[in-house]
């Protein structure tokens, strides 16, 4: 038995509408488009100028290759003092430039323990806002920029801006630890770690 | 028995009309500013997300030191060194660039030699002198001005070497007090 099937009338797609849906598809398709790549604006970040006299800071950072990153800070005192005993029969050049190769073997860092490192000091610097800290980040000639622009960019995280940073130029070859006496705002007098560069750099 | 055919005279309606042209309308309102570049302009800054940082501005408002790869496919390309000045009315960098070359305002010096030459042979190369003059210039003509602040940037590839920025940095500071810092162009996630 036939039945009977009900007659529904054609429909056409009407040509303006259509055009309507496509030119609204494009234009979304452009805006959504556009608007992904406008994610990055450029910024100004502002380094200050280095002085080249003695200066004081809280931490030292070297790099010596993209992934080997020098940390010193007045905690390795103990370590550079025992060097210096264990090196006693040294002339005084002589005994600094073993210090700090021997130190090389104890400070250095991989770039992801050197990240930890910064956040670990930013956390520090927000949970005691009085306290301030002076970091100097000095990088080779040959290294890209980029490396000393990401380690900021962490330091300058720190909610109450009591991280200050300065960089220069140079390697690791060029720099000597040795311990001196300094007397500190309370007029204690204790030993400080003091670093020398031996070359200027350009 | 012929039968005729009835067409419908179909017309365009005008509602439907004001929407085409309402929408031809955005179209080209979205797509002229892509075709002048706008925020897509592709330069391999280094990414920082700080909140120190200060909104760049389009134009050459300060001396730019703008340091860019030769080929900009090739990383290991000579990294060329452009100064680009303020000038009125304001240009954007990329006028500037072009006022550059023109002026022959720029220099180059390949990757090799930024990293083995030695201090004196660097400071004696054209990009060096070229920095070293164009700083020393631009800081005697605006630097006794009343709103003068450090207006020395830095707008260079991501994979720049270290020793140019350090350069710069070593010829600022030679001003004392005049340049307290400089400013290091950056890519910030907006916010």
């Amino acid at each position: 038995m036939a039945f009977k099937r009900s007659k529904r009338p054609k429909r056409d797609i009407q040509l303006v509408s259509f055009m309507d849906m496509i030119f609204i598809l494009l234009i979304f398709y452009l805006v959504t488009s556009y608007v992904a790549q406008a994610k990055f604006k450029e910024k100004k970040f502002f380094f200050p100028t280095p002085r080249y006299e003695l200066g004081r800071a809280e931490i030292f950072i070297q790099w010596i290759h993209p992934d080997q990153i020098f940390w010193i800070d007045q905690r390795s005192a103990e370590t550079v003092q025992r060097l210096l005993d264990n090196y006693s029969y040294l002339s005084s050049d002589e005994q600094m430039r073993r210090v700090t190769e021997a130190l090389r073997a104890h400070n250095v860092l991989d770039s992801r323990a050197f990240q930890s490192r910064l956040y670990a000091l930013v956390e520090q610097a927000n949970r005691d806002p009085r306290k301030k800290y002076f970091v100097v980040l000095r990088c080779p000639n040959e290294l890209e920029y980029f490396h000393v622009m990401d380690a900021v960019s962490i330091l300058s995280t720190a909610q109450y801006g009591n991280i200050e940073y300065g960089t220069i130029g140079g390697s690791f070859d060029d720099i000597r630890v040795r311990l001196v006496e300094s007397v500190d705002p309370q007029g204690n007098i204790r030993e400080v770690i003091q670093i020398d560069f031996l070359g200027e750099g350009s | 028995m012929p039968f005729i055919k009835k067409y419908d005279q179909k017309s365009l309606t005008l509602p439907s009309l004001i929407d085409v042209v309402f929408l031809l309308l955005i179209y080209s309102l979205v797509t002229i500013p892509m075709e002048r570049g706008g925020p897509s302009e592709e330069f391999p800054l280094p990414h920082i997300q700080s909140p120190k940082t200060q909104d760049a501005e389009g134009v050459v408002k300060n001396l730019v030191i703008q340091i860019e790869n030769e080929r900009p496919e090739d990383p290991r390309s000579p990294r060329v060194v452009y100064i680009l000045l303020p000038s009125q009315p304001f240009c954007t960098i990329e006028e500037a660039r072009k006022l550059a070359l023109q002026a022959n305002r720029y220099a180059s010096l390949s990757s090799d030699s930024i990293r083995i030459l030695s201090d004196s042979q660097f400071r004696a190369s054209k990009v060096c002198r070229l920095i070293q003059d164009e700083i020393r210039k631009y800081v005697a003509i605006h630097g006794n001005g009343a709103h003068w602040t450090s207006k020395i940037e830095i707008r260079a590839v991501r994979n720049t070497e270290f020793r140019l920025l350090n350069f710069i940095l070593r010829q600022c500071s030679e001003y004392g007090d005049l340049v307290p810092s400089i400013a290091v162009r950056t890519l910030s996630e907006m916010e």
